[in-house]
Order: C-alpha cells, then sequence, then structure tokens
C-alpha cells in the first residue's frame, strides 16, 4: 500500500473513531487465514450471528407498523456475542462480550407514530491494543454505558437511532425496516469512502434480537460487532395519562 | 434519586398554559422560517484539517466540561398570555469516561393549576419535560448534540458552539409531527465563571393536525423555557 493512501486510511478511520489520529499509528495483528477456516461457535444461537439472511420481503411503511416492531425492542436483555476487530470473519480476533440493556418505550398508547425508544446500555469486552500496546479501532467498548434512541420517522418511513457512547460520541442513523430486520446505515464522516452499517433482526415473540454492526472502509469490512440480546425480563412500567411513563420509573431505566 | 417533579414539569405547565391557544391562528411554515435563528454557516468538516478538527473537539470537550455539577434552578416559562417562575434542582455528571453529559432536572415548586382540555389530551401536561438532558459531541458535524428524554418522547438537535453559547436549530420539520408537541433545546450557555442558562422551546399540534404547529409568540414558538442554573459550591468532602 502506498504511504500515501494508508495514511488517509488512518484519517478515515480516525474519523469513524473521533479520537485523536496518534492513536490510529497501532497496527492490530490480524488473523490472516481465510474466513471459511473460523470454526463455528460454540454455542448455536451465535451461530445466527455468521448469517446475513435476506429475505425478499416487502418494506415496512405504515407508521403502525414500524411503532410495533419497536415495541418488540421493550424489555432488559444480556448481551452475548462477539466483536470481531478485523472483521474478515475470523474466530481468533474475535473479542467476547457481555453486558445488558434495558429498554423502554416512552409512549405506550394508540399512536405508533409517537413511539420511542429509550435504551440505557452497558457492553464490554477484553481491552485489545494494537502491537506497540497503542489503541486500536474496537480495541475498547465504547458502550459502557451508552444511551440508544429509537423512534419511528413517517417520513422515511422507517426508524431512527441516536446513541451517545461512553466517549460522550454521539452518532446518528436512519434506516428502513424489511420483514423483522431493520438496516440502517450512518456515515463515518466521509460518505462513499466509510460506512456503519446496522442490522437489526426482532422476529416476533422472540426472546433474542440480533444485532450486527458493521463499520466498512473502502467497502471492505473493518469491524463487526455481532450482537446476541436475551430477554431476561421486560418489566412494564406504571403509565400515566395517555401512556405517559412516570418520573421515578424513567430514572431507574439501566439500573433495574 | 429524589422524586420530585421534573422542572420537565416546568416545561409541560408551560405547555398547559397554553390552552386558550387554541383559539389563536396558526401560522404558517415560510413565517416559522422566517423566524427561526439562522445559525452560521459551518465549513464543511471534509474541509478541515487534523489541527483545526482537534482544536474544535478540545473546545467542545471543554465546554462540556464546564456543565458538570450540581445547580439550583430559577425558570421562567412563557406563554401566548403571559409567564411564570419554576423553581428547581439539576444534576449534570459525566455519563461514561469521555466528554458526554447527562443532565437530570427536577421542579421543586408547584406548578400552576392550568386549564386547557385540548393541550392536556395532546400530552403537553405538568410533568412531562426535560427530565434527561444528555450532551455529547456529533463527530460528523463536528458540534454538540444534545438529547432530550422526557416521559413520552424524545428530542435530538445539534449545534455549534461559538463562545460560550451553543445555539441549537429551532426548526419544527426536526420534530416528528406525529408527536402533538415537541420540547427542543435552543441554546445553552455556559460560562467560565460557572453558572449556565438554557433556553428551550414548545411547539405544539392539535392531534391529528398534519399542518404546523400553533404559534403563538413572537419567537414563533408556542412556549418558551428560559432556566438559569446557578452552580451550588462543592460539597467539602472534610466535613462531618
Amino acid at each position: 500500500m502506498p504511504p500515501s493512501t494508508a495514511m488517509f486510511r488512518r484519517w478515515l478511520l480516525w474519523l469513524v473513531l473521533a479520537l485523536p489520529s496518534p492513536l490510529l499509528a497501532a497496527e492490530l495483528s490480524c488473523t490472516q487465514s481465510p474466513v471459511g477456516n473460523s470454526p463455528p461457535p460454540a454455542d448455536n444461537r451465535l451461530a445466527l450471528l455468521d448469517e446475513v439472511v435476506v429475505t425478499p420481503r416487502k418494506l415496512t411503511s405504515r407508521t403502525r407498523d414500524l411503532g410495533a416492531w419497536l415495541k418488540r425492542l421493550e424489555g432488559q436483555y444480556s448481551y452475548d456475542g462477539y466483536v470481531d476487530l478485523c472483521g474478515n470473519g475470523n474466530a481468533a480476533d474475535r473479542q467476547p462480550v457481555t453486558g445488558r440493556a434495558d429498554c423502554v418505550s416512552l409512549y405506550n398508547g394508540n399512536d405508533e407514530a409517537r413511539r420511542s425508544l429509550y435504551c440505557v446500555i452497558d457492553v464490554r469486552w477484553p481491552q485489545v491494543r494494537g502491537t506497540d500496546g497503542a489503541p486500536v479501532m474496537g480495541g475498547e467498548s465504547p458502550l459502557s454505558p451508552a444511551v440508544v434512541i429509537y423512534r419511528v420517522a413517517p417520513d422515511l418511513p422507517g426508524i431512527q437511532l441516536l446513541q451517545l457512547d461512553s466517549r460522550g460520541i454521539a452518532t446518528h442513523a436512519r434506516g428502513q425496516l424489511t420483514g423483522d430486520t431493520l438496516t440502517a446505515t450512518e456515515s463515518c464522516g466521509y460518505p462513499g469512502l466509510c460506512r456503519k452499517v446496522t442490522r437489526i433482526t426482532a422476529p416476533p415473540d422472540s426472546q433474542d434480537i440480533s444485532m450486527l454492526i458493521d463499520v466498512e472502509v473502502d467497502s471492505r469490512r473493518a469491524l463487526r460487532h455481532a450482537f446476541l440480546l436475551h430477554r431476561e425480563s421486560n418489566i412494564q412500567m406504571r403509565r400515566g395519562q395517555h401512556g405517559a411513563l412516570t418520573r421515578d420509573d424513567l430514572l431507574i431505566v439501566g439500573e433495574r | 434519586m429524589k422524586s420530585t417533579t421534573a422542572l420537565t414539569v416546568c416545561l409541560s405547565l408551560a405547555a398547559m398554559g397554553a390552552g386558550p391557544a387554541v383559539h389563536a391562528q396558526a401560522r404558517g411554515p415560510a413565517n416559522r422560517a422566517m423566524l427561526s435563528k439562522d445559525l452560521p454557516v459551518e465549513t464543511p468538516i471534509q474541509a478541515l484539517d487534523d489541527a483545526t478538527r482537534s482544536q474544535k473537539m478540545a473546545e467542545m470537550e471543554a465546554w462540556l466540561g464546564r456543565l458538570v455539577g450540581q445547580f439550583s434552578i430559577s425558570a421562567k416559562y412563557s406563554y401566548y398570555s403571559g409567564h411564570y417562575p419554576l423553581y428547581g434542582n439539576a444534576t449534570c455528571s459525566r455519563f461514561g469516561r469521555g466528554s458526554g453529559v447527562r443532565c437530570i432536572l427536577e421542579r421543586t415548586n408547584s406548578a400552576p393549576v392550568m386549564r386547557s382540555p385540548v393541550l392536556q389530551t395532546e400530552g403537553t401536561w405538568a410533568h412531562a419535560v426535560l427530565l434527561f438532558v444528555y450532551f455529547g459531541i456529533n463527530a460528523d458535524r463536528l458540534e454538540i448534540q444534545s438529547m432530550v428524554v422526557d416521559l413520552e418522547q424524545v428530542t435530538a438537535q445539534s449545534g455549534m458552539l461559538t463562545g460560550d453559547t451553543v445555539t441549537f436549530s429551532d426548526n419544527w420539520k426536526a420534530c416528528l409531527k406525529g408527536w402533538t408537541h415537541c420540547w427542543m433545546v435552543t441554546e445553552v450557555s455556559a460560562s467560565a465563571v460557572g453558572d449556565l442558562v438554557m433556553k428551550a422551546a414548545l411547539d405544539a399540534w392539535f392531534q391529528g393536525s398534519k399542518g404546523p404547529p400553533m404559534i403563538l409568540m413572537k419567537s414563533g414558538h408556542t412556549a418558551e423555557l428560559e432556566v438559569d442554573l446557578r452552580r451550588k459550591p462543592p460539597l467539602d468532602a472534610s466535613a462531618p
């Protein structure tokens, strides 16, 4: 790779991370073996995360259906899965994930256009440093804690996501729902060259939700977060007039 | 954590007060566009060099640090036919290990009783508004990001930092029209001295309305809230 290209790529990664550029000087030693050599995950449930199932289904555009899908995300979850720091599918580059999430629907009435979801999450994985000991992209969880907000976007039509992570960095994405899967794309600061793609699959009446979050640079996957969320409970909060939460209940979201 | 009514409340209070607004004439988007603040034009971030980016990031991180602390609140809620005071407390603390900040607001004085059948049914009743206000950095736009989470909805806006002040867009189009009201943070000032000023605006719609919000004030909003946050002295850890 020519030096100028390498420098440009590092700059893009800086945009992705919004971290000081010296951090990107670090190199991560990625496993070079082909993707197909990866051993199967020990947990069958996690095998779902290795597949991207594309089902030719119609785009969901009705506000009512978008809101109903958002409501599937309500609950208190535990996290399983991995972070692939090289994005190439090699098991050796995966870091196991643990964590939890608490998601509550702020509005619980019949008007699905008003539905929005407030989630407080705490997701961790072992810290990884580069060969020179410097931080690398994705080497430390920015999700411990983080706030994620989802809301129906009737104009798209689809769903909007906004996340404030533990570094204080806010990111925004919009996506559309096809079948049970929301696919949202956001720029990494330089459209066309770097993007983050989030796929969330929430089947009806399921206790499991899968999330695949890929960072792609030059159309090549550079980082993958593969999360499997298992609903541990779905504690229903008290609702006041018109389905609004009480203040006391909202204050304990993420601490239950 | 205290369970006092949120300052949030204030906001909603305000909304309730705007009941008779039902009879006021709603103006169109063009009028609102003229009333909306003209925000400074930002240099595309792609055009910024690394040094400039780093400097802007450092400035925003420093500004966010000024928000941290405990404050007493003195606020004025203004609506089409008057205003009333609101008092309370706010605690702003670091969120995570970076520069993010979460403010929790609460109101301590009782809310005036407002009779507004229309607006109350639209969700602008007294207990709902500005419970949480999160602040962080929108790295894509190199702006300060705010996120308001209240008892029934969320709003998110970003704004540019100039001096001590972040001015956010007050474009009601940023609100989802399916909602019947929308609180927006319009301005936050954080001086180096330590006190803060936070301004918010409320836009309300009739239920089922597809048109623009009811505009009842010269500002172009349905109601406004100006909050002075006076920093409380830090607790003395050595005190008995």
